[in-house]
């Protein structure tokens, strides 16, 4: 399975001692102990969190005892504090204290005793308050933690009719929580991983034990692992340092906004990778198919979604062909058009200046400039844009005689196609796949674009996201994944999960079919 | 090549290769912009009075050809949607040649849809025609050849209203009328398998001009190998379309019994031919059948529609068709040419009878 791991063997067991160094060296900075003297704690403290003026402390004696409460202002929620730590601490009475008298005595929910230093400044940073009593070896991390974030709210980037409307947010134990929501089973592992050397953010590896292939979530694990870099604030870092091919214009992993999307790609054998800051979601592994099914697929009704799917297959090749096929058809292959129709275009295209292959580019830039200005801006300001440039512009160009009606047609068309597509990456890669199949279409014609299309085939066929092809079903073909290809078969007919996944248990739906409901007696009807 | 490519990865190395390589493809060598070229819609070939090739070619005009941005009119700015321009030559390839010479952007062929024939030149024998449009690959093998008994340039300046484009104009009435009767419809790769085929009689529309100066589809022409030998009117191609096979449409019309009217129409939704040759000792026998189903679209005023009507109809109807065919067959007869391509069907159903003959 993972083939590509295997290739190159000399060069990763480079890498492999490189890294371990690292990790040997990262590994025992901040293991020492924690100061038991309070002056070397105090030495340690000063020298550690030294210039960081939200860090808060708190002394308090009790019977004697000298107890040191640390916390970061902010991450911490203070009536928590006062009513979970300080109040049950005002009311003991006992002398000789030990760590155990004070964890039974807490009103607090998580309480975990650290013993080093990394342990210390770690549990600051999440957000909890480190107790110490001087003297003691240990200290403890009481989660009273409440860190600034939003609430759950609508998914804006991937919406639908029917169906959920909940999205992630950027915190991850509220995403977890989303995923815990829908999944009520212990076998919904969920393993964590710390990233960043400064940022230590915890990336959460997601899947359903007996569903998902072990090998694919150890791989998983794995290249998370290996990661070592200053910081992960959002999922795309991680994407691009786990993927299976960097260099491909083709999104290798999924990333999606909706946990139910991810809940139904956990239960299909998927692995879901969630970042700490990141109000979104990794899934792997990743095939093209995956990128042209939308969440609405499979909130309506299978017969609508037969027609939908088959649309946006068609609008996909369409935006990555359109303006090529227009560039082929009007400088090399003109007698594939029908008379009527040539008739209208050559009319159209008399007096442009330009070439139509430069026609072509200069509108798709244009159309791409007006895209990028429309996303960046306000949403108000941004549709405005679009439609200023989309109207104005290309009706002033067209009247100016710099571009033909025909071109503005299609430009526009291909633009409408990409939006139809679910997948906001996707369409990233079929906008500078069009550039080339213009560039060829204007070199040589339809020729042209049958090389790079067979170029992008083979490219497509050799691919692979986490050591599944990337064009499965189709290559290798299974026909039994086809129920949820081009089209998606009725829930009653989806017996099995995807063969690609590898998956340890296969069969996922085990209603009877309505054929075996009514020989079983089941239908209302009947009786 | 290790030494010169250093250390380029191999996959590198192969796009680069399929890259410079698609260069060499016949790409940019052959890129023709579309307004840089003449759209032949038509051509018409006449044979002057000192035996000179007279070929006419209509193109289209871009600043006046139809297009969206001209609110569904035909033209702009009164000018002609169409361009016929003349050129004399020894052969066609000569006249055609001098098109290229005289014409600014370049002659494209590929969308011609018409070749129309002058009687004059058809009845000289159009192989030569028939071997250069054949030999060229520009032309696309679905253009319709038409015979005119008037001089091609008319037919191809004419007005052909509401359609815009001449050629386009004469296309359709063509098809039009191939609904009814299919080989009217006489494409080249049609009007080739016929002249090559054991008959060699190809039959072609005749296009010719009204009073009125409009083109109209007026029978067929008859070819005897390259030579044209006849024409046959409306009524003869309808035989002619019973002897050959199958039609669609038809309307027949009936005279009333003892009295002046309008007569009965009846149209014959579909007709099929079922042609049956038995070689003798001697001779050939050769029998017809026409299966056709019809509706009676008027009857005779003082007539009712009862059985026996029916009856009558039936039979009157049935003989009209097979007077029709009899009198196409005793033209064709006359003219010594095999239009209704007996000779092939022999020749498919008993391929020994036709070698012995």
């Amino acid at each position: 399975m993972f083939k590509r791991f295997r290739r190159n063997g000399g060069e990763r067991r480079i890498l492999d001692c490189e890294r371990e160094l690292r990790e040997d060296i990262s590994a025992t900075e901040g293991q020492e102990p924690i100061p038991e003297r309070p002056e070397f704690m105090q030495q340690w403290l000063e020298s550690e969190w030294d210039r960081c003026s939200d860090l808060q402390t708190r002394e308090i004696e009790i019977c004697g005892e000298r107890i040191l409460l640390f916390w970061l202002r902010g991450l911490v929620d203070l009536i928590r504090l006062e009513t979970g730590i300080l109040q049950p601490l005002a009311r003991v009475s006992k002398r000789r204290l030990q760590l155990s008298d004070v964890v039974s005595i807490l009103h607090t929910v998580t309480v975990h005793e650290i013993s080093t230093r990394r342990q210390w400044n770690t549990a600051l940073a999440d957000g909890q308050v480190v107790l110490w009593l001087c003297g003691r070896p240990h200290a403890l991390a009481l989660d009273v933690s409440h860190a600034p974030g939003r609430a759950i709210q609508k998914a804006e980037n991937e919406p639908t009719l029917e169906g959920p409307q909940e999205a992630f947010v950027e915190q991850i134990e509220m995403n977890l929580a989303l995923l815990r929501k829908r999944i009520r089973t212990p076998r919904m592992k969920v393993e964590s991983v710390r990233v960043g050397e400064y940022t230590n953010s915890t990336v959460a590896v997601v899947y359903v034990e007996g569903i998902a292939k072990p090998t694919l979530v150890e791989e998983a694990l794995q290249r998370i692992r290996r990661i070592s870099i200053d910081g992960v604030g959002d999922i795309n870092k991680i994407r691009e340092l786990i993927s299976d091919a960097p260099f491909t214009l083709f999104p290798t992993t999924e990333e999606t906004e909706r946990p139910d999307r991810v809940c139904g790609n956990l239960l299909q054998g998927r692995i879901a990778i969630l970042v700490e800051g990141a109000p979104n979601c990794l899934l792997v592994p990743a095939q093209f198919i995956h990128f042209l099914v939308a969440v609405d697929d499979y909130y309506f009704h299978y017969t609508l979604t037969l027609f939908i799917r088959m649309l946006r297959h068609v609008a996909y090749w369409s935006s990555l062909l359109l303006p090529g096929l227009y560039v082929a058809l009007l400088s090399y292959n003109q007698d594939l058009l029908p008379t009527p129709l040539l008739v209208t275009v050559a009319a159209q295209h008399r007096g442009i200046p330009f070439p139509t292959i430069i026609e072509a580019l200069l509108m798709l830039v244009v159309f791409e400039v007006l895209r990028e200005a429309g996303t960046r801006l306000p949403r108000a300001v941004g549709q405005s844009v679009s439609i200023v440039g989309t109207l104005i512009v290309g009706d002033a160009a067209v009247r100016a005689g710099l571009v033909s009606p025909g071109m503005v047609i299609v430009v526009a068309g291909t633009g409408v196609a990409s939006f139809a597509l679910p997948a906001y990456g996707f369409v990233n890669s079929s906008r500078l796949i069009q550039f080339a199949f213009v560039i060829a279409a204007g070199v040589s014609g339809l020729v042209g674009i049958l090389i790079l299309a067979l170029i992008l085939i083979t490219h497509l066929v050799s691919l692979r996201s986490f050591g599944v092809p990337y064009m499965a079903p189709v290559a290798p073909f299974s026909w039994s994944d086809m129920k949820d290809m081009f089209i998606r078969a009725p829930w009653f007919a989806m017996k099995r999960r995807p063969e690609h996944m590898e998956t340890v248990n296969e069969t996922s739906n085990r209603t009877p079919l309505p054929k075996q409901r009514k020989a079983l007696g089941w239908d209302l009807n009947e009786s | 090549m290790k030494r010169v490519l250093g250390s380029w990865p191999p996959k590198a190395f192969a796009l680069f290769l399929v890259g410079i390589s698609s260069l060499c493809l016949p790409g940019c060598y052959d890129i023709q912009e579309v307004d840089d070229m003449n759209l032949v819609l038509a051509i018409g070939v006449d044979e002057t009075e000192d035996h000179l090739i007279n070929v006419t070619a209509e193109f289209v005009n871009p600043s006046s050809a139809p297009s969206s941005g001209q609110d569904g009119s035909s033209t702009s700015g009164g000018k002609q949607p169409v361009i016929v321009r003349q050129e004399t030559g020894a052969s066609i390839e000569d006249a055609m040649g001098k098109f290229e010479r005289e014409i600014p952007h370049s002659v494209y062929l590929a969308q011609n849809m018409l070749v129309l024939f002058g009687e004059s030149y058809a009845r000289n024998g159009i192989d030569r025609a028939l071997d250069f449009f054949e030999r060229d690959r520009a032309f696309r093998r679905n253009q319709l050849f038409l015979v005119t008994p008037n001089a091609a340039s008319d037919v191809l300046s004419a007005s052909v209203d509401p359609e815009p484009l001449n050629a386009l104009g004469i296309r359709e009435l063509v098809e039009q009328s191939s609904t009814q009767l299919r080989f009217v419809q006489s494409e080249q790769q049609q009007i080739m398998e016929e002249y090559l085929s054991p008959s060699q009689s190809p039959v072609m529309a005749l296009i010719s001009l009204q009073s009125v100066g409009r083109p109209a589809l007026q029978g067929v022409a008859v070819f005897r190998g390259g030579r044209l030998v006849d024409t046959l009117n409306v009524d003869e191609m309808q035989g002619l379309g019973w002897l050959l096979g199958s039609t669609r449409q038809v309307s027949i019309h009936l005279p009333c019994a003892g009295e002046d009217g309008a007569g009965t129409t009846i149209r014959i939704l579909g007709s099929n031919t079922k042609f049956q040759a038995q070689p003798g000792q001697r001779d050939l026998n050769v029998q017809l059948q026409v299966h056709a189903r019809a509706e009676v679209e008027q009857i005779c005023p003082r007539e009712k529609l009862d059985e026996k009507t029916f009856k009558d109809l039936n039979r009157m109807a049935a003989a009209y068709i097979q007077r029709s065919m009899q009198t196409t067959i005793a033209k064709l007869q006359q003219d010594d040419v095999d239009a209704s391509q007996f000779g092939k069907r022999v020749f498919l159903q008993n391929p020994c009878y036709s070698a012995n003959q």
